[in-house]
């Protein structure tokens, strides 16, 4: 199920700093919701339950950017949290992974050019990766985690 | 011959006051002038009084080291009351509070109030002492309810009657003492030389009830409970020099009566009880005392008060006898000095805040700042603490009670502090606490000052050191007392 | 050496001081030259006293000198024996410390309050406490001690402007004029008995007294000095006058005026006297309780002298352990144990003077640099007062009984002390000394975590108030005085072995003692107690830390070289961090409180103001937490009201009726007269 998933979605491409070895098969996401119409979240939030479960894989959501190997973005960066997201990238440690989840994240999606918004996060920090859909189905979501670990971790995405 | 001279300065002092005439200036200089020739008179009765062990001028009138104690303290604080009462009158005049012919009077009666303290120590005739104690109450009467006000005259009015029927009771057992000369053969003048001698043969019963006769009576005018309800009134309505007087020298001077008294008595063989009795009757004053010195709101009443607390000391000390009698006659000097130094102070509070209620007086180190420090080293030294004399003398008279009087020693010991928590509550509000609206800061003038200052002086260094003439004195005399 | 432990050293350094204070009330116009002449005189005085005290500990027999005076029973005796001696240079040290500090101290003062005045009572105080060390006359030593008292009264109330110290100057004064009554009458009790108020003829005296005469005069000598001592429950006077005085005073008021009470504990129970069993016993009760609830309320306090202050009671706790044991092996003929358990209160008493001392003195550093006393205003200190930081920290880790410092090795002395009463004693005894360790064991660990508090609050983290900002480092002699005080700290623990050996010798010249084994053998380079049943080595203890030290450092220094290192802010969650974040003193400290509420019985009063009348909309909400004093409402209240009541029924005598006032006088002369009839 997941396979398809990630085969639909090759979710973008391999960051030039990171090390293969770097990140073991993990991921520590800090979540910001930057203008977020609620749905990514509700997706989000159904990741963590047992039939999704998608802590099996690695992969788990952490309180503090510190924690954190990656910086996932929801929703289509309104002016207010600019500021915001921009602190919480530059509290990551390095080497940061930034993902962009959903249409608004990617490039401001229903909400595009509304002056209320700055189209996207890839217009504040760089982006590595996009997961698109408004929102991502949880399947979804965990198929293209799956990816970019697999692409992270320098391995062909496995088949199963 | 200085004994008369000692005698006829307040009287000729007192009549050239009288005939004074619209200068101010000539009333101050009649009492410089007066207090200094006593003073000098005063030293060299002691000089003589060293010397040759008494000094005396005909029979009627003689110096015993006993007297001379006390006279050291009557012309001392007389000395001071003299000068301060010129500093005091001034303010008074100045502010239009008195008239001219209210000063005349006050210095009449203040050089009369002198002699008659001189001649009750130095007349050598019981008779003759009783009648100069009495005409102390006369004169004084009319000082203390100088200010006309109806307070001060209630006050005056106390003191006149409780003090006539106290002094009546005293002259009651003045003659019982006096009859039993008669059974001993003596058929002339009587002095207090005779009436020790012939007091061998009287009946003891009689001495004791003679005894008690004059300790209540005179008791009275010394202030020991329950006879005392007349001196908080009387000694806080007074103006503070005569205040100072009437603490600091006319207690003294009723105490000696009852000592020379008890020494009769001793000699009739009522020793035990008439020490026993000092005991209760000073246990009695300092219970009273320690405890309305607690809550009391009138700092002239305070230190009153306080005197009573002394007497009763003093009075504890002749009953414990021994090192007991030594503390409490010098015991007896050192509180005259302070005393007087207190009421000093309370005088110049008192003509600056115009009030004599604590509550009302707060600030005294910023607004008078020698008065604040006065007050404080007097307070100190009033409640007994180091280095002062005071301190010494409690401690041997405490030691002098603690082989037979343990219990005694210790409620002693107990309201001894009440009293200093009681006096340090009260003079810390008044010395340091902020004045919602506060006066202008300085001291009223030179002599509202100096005579408290010389009066401390001589208390801290006769702490420190005691005289030569002084430690002889108090040694014979309580040898004397203690029989 | 002989030299400067002659009398005339002596009455010149006390002159010394007379001069200071004197020279300063002159000189108080001038407010830099009354500081400088005070206080440098007040530092030469006690250059000499120190000389003088320790020409005279290592002398060895005890000197005496004496003044006659012209009063009976009152001769001014001085003896120096090495109880004084010790107890002299302790304070000297201190006093010496103090009065350099005190010259940079207080031109903080300059203008505000005479400083004048302060040099005077300064002086005074210093040189009634070396006199209440040394005199040997019971009538002459009353006389220092009030005159001690009244200096360190005058200096509590120094800032007079604050109502607050006024109020805590009187309590003070009055506690210890109370317990001086208790002292005099302890004193009256041994004129009782020997006629005499000398030291000496009274210990000679007292030997064939009675047991109940010798129990009352310990009785009452364990109140009266215990007020000045600071035991629980007679302490309450000292957490309020001690951070009232100028810090360079309140220093020598904890560190060492509070030690004239041990001063005197030791005199009259182990050399006056000769201790028995259930003194000692009433001594380790009180230094349990005391140790116990001083470090306890100590936790509780945010007001930095206060705390310091609170600590003094949990100091004089400990000191009163090794001195109940060495009572209570002193009774049961353990004189050899009683020298170890007294070396140890001695000691420390020597070690709590120096800490308690230094950490006074970076309190006011700290206070005068920041003006005010609330722990809870500081915070981030370290970076504006780094020297001052560190001096506090060595003070805050011996006060805490930290290795290698001199704390810990006295409280490691006690504790063997105890263990030996353990281990020597039957059922009874052997219980109360395992809760006299546990207490002691406990109240360490409180130590520790109360300086964890007072040091971390005060000096790390952010500022917590803008006055912190401005900041500065004391003037370079207070720094110099801290550093002294700080090598003395340092010194005394590298040296334990050394001292314990002179300290054995002053427990063993007290007069129960005396001729008693030494309780093992003290080096330098060990400290070995009843042949091997404990050993230290101090020397090893400081090279194993530098060891472990420097060993840590290099190992991290290694792995750590080559990694590259960022620094960016702290993560704040897209806020603004204020100091409002930081953890307080009063949270920090709050858990033990609550874990130890039946003791301390906490309270919480909650404020909320509303905007509105029907309460649903709160303005702003205040929670006060604090402690309920529990001494105020069950001891002194109801003492006080009892002496209120009866001070209304005796007023009631004075009612201004004169037929009443002639009652009395008839009623008195009926009664005495039916009296005299019954009597015959």
């Amino acid at each position: 199920m997941f396979a398809d998933a990630r085969e639909k979605f090759p979710a973008g491409s391999h960051p030039a700093n990171v090390n293969g070895r770097m990140f073991r098969r993990s991921l520590a996401i800090r979540l910001v919701t930057a203008g977020s119409t609620n749905a990514c979240e509700q997706e989000l939030v159904a990741l963590g339950n047992s039939y999704y479960d998608v802590e099996r894989f690695g992969v788990c959501f952490v309180a503090s950017p510190r924690h954190a190997d990656v910086l996932m973005v929801t929703g289509p960066v309104t002016r207010n949290m600019r500021d915001a997201l921009l602190k919480t990238y530059e509290a990551l440690p390095t080497p940061r992974i930034v993902v962009a989840l959903g249409d608004d994240a990617i490039d401001g999606g229903l909400f595009r050019g509304s002056y209320a918004v700055l189209d996207g996060a890839r217009s504040v920090i760089p982006v590595d990766y996009e997961i698109p859909g408004d929102p991502p189905t949880p399947t979804l979501i965990i198929g293209a985690l799956m990816s970019i670990l697999a692409d992270l971790s320098g391995m062909q995405a496995q088949k199963t | 011959m200085t004994l008369l001279i000692l005698l006829a300065t307040p009287l000729a002092a007192a009549l050239a006051s009288l005939a004074a005439r619209k200068k101010l200036v000539m009333l101050e200089i009649t009492a410089a002038l007066a207090a200094l020739v006593e003073f000098g008179c005063v030293m060299g009765i002691i000089a003589t009084t060293f010397s040759s062990g008494s000094d005396r001028y005909g029979s009627f009138l003689a110096v015993d080291s006993l007297s001379a104690v006390i006279l050291i303290t009557v012309a001392l604080v007389g000395l001071g009351a003299s000068f301060y009462s010129i500093g005091y009158l001034r303010e008074e005049v100045r502010k239009q509070i008195i008239g001219f012919k209210r000063v005349r009077q006050y210095y009449v009666l203040l050089h009369l109030f002198l002699m008659a303290m001189f001649f009750a120590i130095l007349t050598s005739s019981p008779i003759g002492m009783w009648i100069a104690i009495e005409a102390t109450t006369l004169s004084t009467a009319f000082l203390i309810s100088f200010y006309n006000k109806p307070s001060s005259m209630e006050a005056a009015w106390k003191y006149l009657i409780i003090n006539s029927i106290g002094l009546l009771l005293g002259f009651f057992g003045t003659l019982l003492f006096l009859a039993s000369t008669a059974n001993a053969g003596v058929d002339q003048f009587i002095s207090w030389g005779a009436l020790t001698g012939s007091a061998a043969t009287m009946n003891p019963m009689l001495a004791k009830i003679a005894f008690i006769f004059v300790l209540i009576g005179y008791g009275t005018k010394v202030g020991l409970a329950p006879m005392h309800t007349w001196l908080p009134d009387a000694h806080s309505k007074a103006p503070s020099p005569i205040s100072a007087l009437l603490s600091g020298s006319l207690l003294n001077v009723a105490m000696l009566a009852v000592l020379k008294f008890k020494i009769v008595a001793d000699t009739a063989g009522a020793s035990a009880f008439s020490q026993d009795l000092m005991i209760y009757f000073g246990v009695g004053s300092l219970v009273i005392a320690a405890f309305i010195i607690l809550g009391q709101k009138n700092y002239k009443r305070l230190f009153a008060y306080s005197s009573i607390e002394h007497m009763g000391i003093v009075a504890i000390g002749v009953g414990f006898g021994g090192l007991g009698t030594f503390a409490a006659l010098l015991h007896m000097v050192y509180h005259s000095l302070v005393k007087s130094a207190l009421f000093f102070s309370a005088g110049n509070i008192f003509l600056k805040y115009s009030s004599t209620k604590i509550a009302k007086v707060r600030g005294i180190l910023t607004t008078l700042p020698v008065t604040g420090v006065i007050l404080l080293v007097g307070f100190l030294a009033i409640t007994g603490m180091p280095p002062f004399g005071i301190f010494i003398t409690e401690i041997y008279i405490l030691s002098a009670g603690v082989a037979g009087h343990l219990p005694i020693v210790l409620a002693v010991l107990l309201l001894l502090v009440l009293v200093f928590a009681g006096f340090l509550r009260h003079i810390v509000a008044m010395a340091f606490d902020r004045q919602s609206e506060p006066l202008p800061a300085g001291e009223t003038s030179f002599f509202t000052i100096a005579p408290a200052i010389l009066l401390l002086a001589v208390f801290i260094a006769a702490g420190f050191y005691l005289p030569a003439p002084l430690e002889r004195f108090v040694t014979v005399a309580s040898s004397l007392i203690n029989g | 050496m002989d030299f400067f432990s002659s009398s005339g050293v002596f009455y010149a350094l006390i002159a010394v001081f007379l001069a200071g204070a004197i020279g300063a009330l002159f000189l108080r116009r001038k407010d830099s030259a009354a500081n400088i002449w005070g206080n440098s005189l007040a530092a030469t005085g006690s250059l000499a006293g120190l000389l003088f005290a320790g020409a005279s500990l290592l002398h060895g027999s005890a000197t005496a000198f004496s003044l006659g005076t012209s009063f009976p029973l009152l001769t001014l005796t001085f003896r120096l024996d090495r109880l004084s001696a010790f107890f002299m240079l302790t304070v000297c040290f201190v006093a010496l410390i103090c009065s350099v500090y005190a010259i940079g101290y207080v031109r903080h003062y300059y203008g505000k309050y005479s400083v004048g005045v302060l040099g005077f009572f300064y002086n005074i105080f210093i040189a009634s406490m070396i006199l209440v060390m040394t005199v040997h006359n019971a009538l002459f030593f009353l006389i220092v001690w009030e005159v001690m008292s009244l200096a360190s009264y005058f200096l509590v109330i120094y800032e007079s402007r604050q109502s607050a110290n006024i109020r805590a100057g009187s309590f003070y004064l009055i506690m210890t004029h109370t317990g001086t009554a208790f002292i005099i009458v302890s004193f009256l009790l041994m004129y009782k008995v020997t006629g005499s108020f000398d030291f000496e003829t009274i210990a000679a005296g007292l030997a064939g007294a009675s047991a109940l005469m010798k129990n009352a005069i310990f009785l009452t000598a364990l109140i009266g000095f215990g007020v000045k001592a600071g035991i629980i429950p007679l302490h309450t006077w000292l957490p309020g006058a001690h951070p009232a005085a100028p810090s360079h005073v309140s220093a020598l008021m904890s560190g060492v005026m509070i030690k004239t009470g041990i001063y005197m504990l030791m005199r009259i129970s182990l050399d006056i006297l000769t201790g028995s069993y259930w003194w000692g016993i009433a001594l380790l009760a009180i230094g349990a309780a005391s140790s116990l609830l001083g470090v306890l309320y100590a936790l509780s306090e945010h007001d930095l002298k206060r705390l310091l202050a609170y600590h003094s009671i949990e100091n004089i706790g400990i000191i009163l352990l090794g001195l109940g044991s060495a009572v209570v092996f002193s009774s049961a003929g353990m004189d050899t144990l009683a020298v170890l358990a007294l070396a140890a209160a001695l000691f420390h008493t020597l070690n709590h003077a120096t800490f308690k001392a230094l950490l006074f003195l970076g309190a006011g550093s700290v206070i005068a640099a920041t003006h005010t006393r609330n722990i809870e205003k500081y915070g981030g200190l370290i970076r504006y007062m780094p020297l001052t930081a560190l001096f506090f920290l060595i003070g805050a880790m011996a006060i805490s009984a930290l290795p290698p410092l001199n704390g810990f090795f006295s409280e490691w002395l006690t504790f063997q002390a105890m263990f030996q009463g353990v281990t020597a004693f039957g059922l009874t005894t052997r219980i109360v000394f395992i809760l006299a360790i546990g207490s002691l064991a406990f109240t360490g660990g409180l130590a520790a975590a109360c300086f964890v508090k007072a040091f971390g609050i005060t000096f790390l983290a952010r500022p917590r108030s803008e006055a912190i900002a401005a900041a500065r480092e004391p003037s370079v002699l207070s720094r110099l005085a801290m550093a002294g005080m700080s090598a003395a700290i340092i010194g005394l623990g590298l040296f334990s072995g050394v001292v314990m050996r002179l300290l054995e010798g002053v427990a063993g010249s007290l007069g129960s003692l005396r001729g008693a084994a030494p309780p093992g053998s003290a080096q330098f380079q060990s400290v070995s107690i009843e042949n091997g049943f404990a050993r230290i080595s101090m020397p090893v203890v400081f090279a194993g830390i530098a060891v472990a030290f420097i060993g840590v450092m290099a190992a991290v220094y290694s792995f750590t070289r080559k990694r590259k290192t960022i620094t960016g802010p702290t993560w704040d969650c897209g806020t603004r961090l204020t100091p409002r974040m930081e953890i307080t003193a009063t949270g920090f400290s709050r858990s033990i409180i609550t874990v130890m509420r039946g003791v301390l019985r906490p309270s919480s009063e909650t404020e909320i103001e509303y905007h509105d009348a029907n309460r649903y909309f709160p303005k702003f909400g205040t929670v006060t937490m604090g402690l309920r004093d529990i001494y105020q409402p069950f001891i002194y209240r109801p003492l006080r009201e009892l002496t209120a009541m009866i001070a209304r029924h005796v007023r009631k005598v004075q009612g201004g009726n004169v037929n009443a006032y002639i009652l009395y006088i008839f009623l008195t002369l009926i009664g005495l007269l039916i009296l005299l009839d019954v009597g015959s």
